[in-house]
Parts: C-alpha cells; sequence; structure tokens
C-alpha cells in the first residue's frame, strides 16, 4: 500500500553513525515541535493560573534572583570587583549560571520526571527535555533583559567583543546540556546522580565565582581552570565588560570536550530513549 | 521494509521481560546502557533472578479490515503487547511491524492536564497522541460535536465528571484515519448512549483500518472480532475463532476457578461511582446479602423480593434501577427497570432511597443464576455490580427444558 512501515525491534542497527542519530534526534525535534510547544505553553500558564497577576509572575520570578543581588549591593555589603559593580558582576553570573546549570539540571529532572508521560504518549523524550529548555530559555531570556538594564545603570556600554558572547554560550550550551543529557540517562539506572548533581550545583555556584571573586585567590584561580562553570561564565562577564577573555586555553579545551560530549549524549539518548520508556512502568 | 499489500500489523517472535523487583529493573537497565554505550543490541538472552517473561513468542498478523480480540485473565500481558503494538514498550526479543498510523485508545486520559480548559485539552491531547495542528483543526468542528461537551469546553476540565473527560479523549483520539486502531477495554465506559456512539464511530473504521482490542467482555469479542488469541501467563494458549476462543477460555477460567464457575464472563463491566454512591445494599426477601454469599435457595415459583437501598453521595435527580438475571451460560433470562414505573426519583447527599422489586419465580427453571445490580442517573451508570446469586429449586418436577418454563396448560381431544 506504500505506507510508512514503523519497526519497534530488540535490534538496533550498531553501525549508525553519531552525526546520524544528532539528525535524527533534531527530525523528532522539529516533527514534534507542535507537541513541544503545547507542552511549553502547558508548562508556561500551569504555574501562574489561578493568580490575579496570571502569566505576569512568569516573568517577575526569574528576575528575583537578580532582584536579591542589586538590593544586597545596594545595601553596599559587597565591594566592586576589578573595577566592575558588584552589582554587575553577580548579575551577569547569576544570569548565566541558571542558564548552564539549568542545562544539566533539566535533563535530569525532566527524564526522571516525565518518562511515564513519555510512555503514555507518542512524545519522544527529547522533545520532552527541549520543552523543558525551553522554559529554561524564556526564563533567561527575561534575565538577560533584566541584566541589560542593570547594567546600563551601573556600567553603561558593554565592549563591542559582547558580540562573540552567543559563540561562548554556545558552547557551553553543547558542553552542559550534554553533560546533563547523559546524567539524566544514567540517573534513571543509578538514582543517586540526580541527588550528587544538586548538591554539587549548591556548591557549584559558590565555588565557580559566581557570587564572589574566589579566582582572586590565588590556589583557587589555579583550581577554577578546571571548572566548566567558572570558565565559560568568566569568559561571557569579561568578553561583556573588558572584551577579552582570560582563559583561552580551558576555553578551548572546554569547548571541544562540549562538542564531544553532546554528540556522545546525542548518540546515548537516540539509542535507548526507546528502551528508557520500558522502565517507565 | 515492506509487508504484504494488506497486512497492517506483524508481530514476530516478540518477548518482554518484567522484573518483579525494583533492584532488578535497576539491573537491566543498567545493561541496557551499557548496551548502548558500548554498541551492543539489546537482545535479551536469559531472565535474571528476579525477571519473567510477561509476553514469550507472540506471533501475529493482522490485515486490513480483521479484528483481533485479545482475551486473558487479568495480568496475562494483554494491556502489555497492546502497548508494546503502540511503541510505548520496547521487545526485548523479536520484531513488531506496523504498516501506516496508529490511533491508540490506551490510557485514554494521558497527556490530559486538570487546571487547562476542555478546548486547550483537545490540542495538548491531539499533540501528546502525535498529531499535527492541522490534523486537528481539520475535523475540530466534528470532534466537537461528537464530544458533546458544549459549553464545558470552556471550563477546566477539573471540574468534568469521569464521562465527560472520557467524551473528550475519546473523541481526540478517534477523529484521525488509522491503519492500525488499538483499543483497550474503553469500549465500556461512560453512558450506554455514548458507547454506542463510539461503537458506531469504531464501526465505521473497520472496513478501513485493521483493529486490536484486549478486552474482559466476552459480547465485544463475540460481536466485534474476526480473530481472537488468548494470552496465558504471557504466551498464545489459543488462537482462532472468536467463539471458539470464548470457549477456550471460559472452560480455562472454570478450571482454575471450579468454586465459582459462573458471573464473571458475558455479565458486563463492573462499575462504582462512590462519590455519586456512597452506599448500596441489597436485600433479598428482607436478608441483607453479598454478592460472594452462597446462593439463596429458593422453590420454584415463590416470590423474590430485592430491596436495593441506595445512598447518595452528591445530589441526584433521576435515579433508577436495573435488575437483569443471568444463567450460568451468562444468558440473560430476564431484566427489570424502574426507568419507566418510578420517575424522577431524586435523593439529596446523604440520603437513601430504597427501591423494591417483586419478581414471581414461577417461570424460572431450576438451576443457579446471577443477577446484576445496576444503579443509574438518566443515561449515566453509577453502580453495576454482581448481586446475591440464586439458585432455583423444584423438587416436584423431575423434567426441565431450556431455561424457563412459561405458563401453559396441555389439553387433549
Amino acid at each position: 500500500m506504500g505506507e510508512k512501515v514503523t519497526v519497534y525491534s530488540a535490534k538496533w542497527d550498531p553501525h549508525i553513525s553519531t552525526f546520524a542519530t544528532v539528525r535524527a534526534l533534531f527530525k523528532e525535534i522539529r516533527d514534534h515541535r507542535w507537541h513541544i510547544a503545547q507542552l511549553f505553553r502547558r508548562d508556561f500558564f500551569a504555574n501562574s493560573r489561578l493568580t490575579r497577576f496570571g502569566s505576569v509572575w512568569n516573568y517577575i520570578l526569574p528576575l528575583v534572583p537578580l532582584t536579591v543581588w542589586v538590593l544586597l549591593n545596594a545595601l553596599r555589603l559587597f565591594p566592586g570587583f576589578n573595577g566592575v559593580s558588584s552589582v554587575v558582576y553577580v548579575t551577569l553570573g547569576i544570569t548565566f549560571w541558571f542558564l548552564f546549570a539549568g542545562f544539566v539540571s533539566v535533563p535530569i529532572g525532566t527524564i526522571e520526571s516525565r518518562i511515564k508521560e513519555v510512555a503514555r504518549s507518542q512524545m519522544p523524550l527529547v522533545g520532552m527535555i527541549i520543552a523543558g529548555f525551553a522554559t529554561l530559555s524564556f526564563d533567561t531570556l527575561v534575565r538577560i533583559v533584566g541584566t541589560a538594564i542593570v547594567f546600563a545603570i551601573f556600567h553603561g556600554l558593554p565592549d563591542w567583543k559582547i558580540i562573540l558572547v552567543p559563540i561562548v554560550v554556545f558552547f557551553g550550551t553543547l558542553f552542559f546540556s550534554g553533560l546533563g543529557l547523559t546524567l539524566g540517562v544514567f540517573n534513571l539506572a543509578y538514582r543517586d546522580i540526580g541527588k550528587l548533581v544538586t548538591i554539587a550545583l549548591q556548591y557549584g555556584i559558590l565555588l565557580s565565582s559566581i557570587i564572589f571573586p574566589l579566582d582572586q585567590i590565588e590556589f583557587l584561580g589555579k583550581i577554577s581552570l578546571f571548572n566548566p562553570f567558572y570558565v565559560f561564565i568568566d569568559a561571557i562577564r569579561t568578553l561583556t565588560v573588558f572584551g577579552e577573555i582570560r582563559h583561552p586555553v580551558p576555553l578551548a579545551v572546554f569547548s571541544g570536550l562540549g562538542v564531544l560530549i553532546f554528540l556522545f549524549s546525542c548518540r546515548l539518548l537516540y539509542i535507548s530513549q526507546s528502551r528508557l520508556k520500558g522502565f517507565a512502568q | 521494509m515492506m509487508m504484504d499489500a494488506d497486512t497492517v500489523l506483524e508481530v514476530d517472535g516478540v518477548h518482554k521481560l518484567y522484573s518483579r523487583s525494583y533492584a532488578g529493573t535497576q539491573e537491566r537497565l543498567s545493561k541496557v546502557l551499557l548496551a548502548a554505550v558500548m554498541g551492543r543490541d539489546f537482545t535479551v538472552a536469559d531472565t535474571g533472578e528476579s525477571e519473567f517473561w510477561a509476553l514469550k513468542n507472540i506471533n501475529l498478523t493482522v490485515k486490513r479490515g480483521e479484528a483481533l480480540g485479545i482475551i486473558g485473565f487479568n495480568g496475562a500481558g494483554k494491556t502489555t503487547l497492546l502497548r508494546m503494538l503502540n511503541g510505548q514498550l520496547p521487545p526485548d526479543r523479536g520484531e513488531i511491524r506496523i504498516a501506516g498510523k496508529t490511533a491508540s485508545m490506551i490510557d485514554l486520559t494521558a497527556g490530559l492536564n486538570d487546571r487547562m480548559s476542555g478546548w486547550e485539552n483537545i490540542y495538548l491531547r491531539s499533540a501528546s497522541i502525535g498529531k499535527t495542528r492541522q490534523e486537528v483543526d481539520t475535523v475540530l468542528d466534528e470532534m466537537v460535536d461528537f464530544m458533546e461537551l458544549g459549553d464545558a469546553l470552556q471550563a477546566p476540565i477539573q471540574t468534568y465528571s469521569a464521562g465527560m473527560r472520557m467524551r473528550l479523549a475519546f473523541a481526540t483520539t478517534i477523529f484521525v484515519n488509522p491503519d492500525l486502531l488499538l483499543i483497550d477495554e474503553v469500549l465500556s465506559v461512560g453512558d450506554f448512549r455514548f458507547r454506542q456512539k463510539c461503537l458506531e464511530r469504531i464501526r465505521s473504521l473497520r472496513e478501513k483500518c485493521a483493529f486490536v482490542l484486549a478486552t474482559h467482555s466476552m459480547r465485544d469479542v463475540s460481536q466485534f472480532c474476526t480473530e481472537t488469541i488468548v494470552l496465558q501467563k504471557g504466551e498464545i494458549a489459543f488462537q482462532g475463532a472468536p467463539d471458539d476462543a470464548i470457549k477456550f477460555f471460559q472452560e480455562s477460567e472454570a478450571a482454575t476457578d471450579p468454586a465459582k464457575p459462573i458471573a464473571r464472563k458475558a455479565l458486563g463491566e463492573f462499575i462504582r461511582n462512590e462519590s455519586s454512591l456512597t452506599e448500596v445494599k441489597v436485600a433479598i426477601n428482607g436478608e441483607v446479602r453479598k454478592a460472594d454469599d452462597d446462593p439463596l435457595k429458593l422453590a420454584r415459583g415463590s416470590k423474590l423480593a430485592v430491596k436495593v437501598s441506595v445512598t447518595a453521595g452528591l445530589a441526584l435527580t433521576d435515579i433508577w434501577i436495573g435488575y437483569p438475571i443471568f444463567d450460568h451460560k451468562e444468558n440473560m433470562m430476564s431484566a427489570y427497570s424502574s426507568q419507566e414505573a418510578l420517575t424522577g426519583v431524586r435523593a439529596d447527599p446523604g440520603e437513601q432511597r430504597v427501591f423494591e422489586l417483586v419478581i414471581d419465580t414461577a417461570s424460572l427453571n431450576p438451576g443457579v443464576y446471577q443477577p446484576v445490580v445496576i444503579v443509574k442517573e438518566g443515561a449515566e451508570f453509577l453502580y453495576r455490580q454482581k448481586a446475591p446469586a440464586l439458585e432455583i429449586e423444584d423438587p416436584d418436577r423431575i423434567f426441565h427444558w431450556g431455561p424457563v418454563t412459561l405458563p401453559h396448560e396441555w389439553s387433549v381431544s
């Protein structure tokens, strides 16, 4: 009859290339883009439903962490860092911390909590994760607008090399989303992973020079170069403020590593996602 | 991948492995992930310590226009097989091939969100079963007419009754042109009129697609299917014509539970809406009895007084009682309804109403009978459960033919 034949099998093609798995995942995302939009819409309105201010909360809540630091700065609890206002330092750091930490924690949380929903619908697991990323991206956009306002007030214009920031964000996205996808898949089998990541992120925000410039302490500064959060966020911050990248080698290493981790995670997710549904029962 | 022109579904040596323990599941998942990392396939060679085959060596072919029934005890693997056909569960051995589109009526209310309106849920549910926006928009008017939810579509579905949710979910599922339709028990859900409407819609698809129906209703299998399999402990124990499969299943069932050979098969689905009815009591000839009690012995021709006491949990406006009586072969012998005699019976929350039915048993031949008590509000079933069984005795007559003996006289001239 010429219809497409769908095959569900215990076997899979072990020779499938990694790039083919990436293409297949992106095709799934494209095919289910309407469903992803519906899920984003559901999650977007779900929290604010029945409230008086409605979806205004979706714009206010992501800004709360920024406003806390602006307030603390107004109380002059923190000094400036390297001639940069502490408000600018912290808001820039926090905005991209939440983005990158979200790329790690969202896949872990989504795979763990939504796997049953995936098993009961035609939505592929990757679609559900992308819906989670969409919410994260929306929150980040709101924070970026807030940060831009803070930056303009407390610092002025950014350096022209800010145009390079999207490239750093792109490689950071590959690195952290790849890490999150890999850990998220393994977290189903080893549930301690999710707990350990939560703990690591709680300490991470303090140890990645997001709030305090720990990198100015010599020993911690050297260790920080092994911390991808620090390396990516510091590059974004220094590009925006000073137009320079202070640690180009670690940034290049983590960027390259990010590509590899992302490709590995796509392959792992593509091959295992149909099997993971079987463990949602 | 090519399949015969008319073949819609091929199931080839499919196995499914389950674990009895959480640790076993985690261990299996670890092996799966290791296989994914190492580039090995996922075929399971042997079962682990806490594992068992939920399905074993299932082979099937279903062509367009055919309807395959799946019957079996609870836990036999019916729903697991349907979920595998729907791609929700992957096989651990073997392969499933489906030509064309699949629509499934498994977990009908999956994908619905309580806080969102009926309209929003139409799109959400449609998306979750893989429809595109264009597909939904094309049939939206027809779909909404079918639901008959009217202005309720504006309200969050947390305000809906179970029947209203089912209407929404069913309509969003059925308005496609599938090549394979998977149905899990849902033909028995909802009020009678809506059920008829659903059946009519399903029948309209009959020629165009293949069906797989997993059910406990022998009536649906008999009326609807062209071939039926009986699953026992995950294996196909019988495959053939529906009536032969039903006979095989009933014999297996009787062999499994010889003490209670009646009253499970064609009696229909059992329902209990506990929010609408907090209590239903049945008294036979003044004695409150339970459905599982031994059959109440009655002399043929004696009066059978059935008293049904119902306590409302919500305000009910049009309560009526049904009392069908089935023989041991589950043929309905007779049925009684208060619908015409007692109209508009109401009850406030907490209020008890008592219905009484008196039947002359003179026409029933000796044997064991299984009545069912039905409580409905308007068209909606609130309660449908086995009633206490009856055993009619007639020590004065030796011969009886057929299930009933109508009042009669002989004469000769």
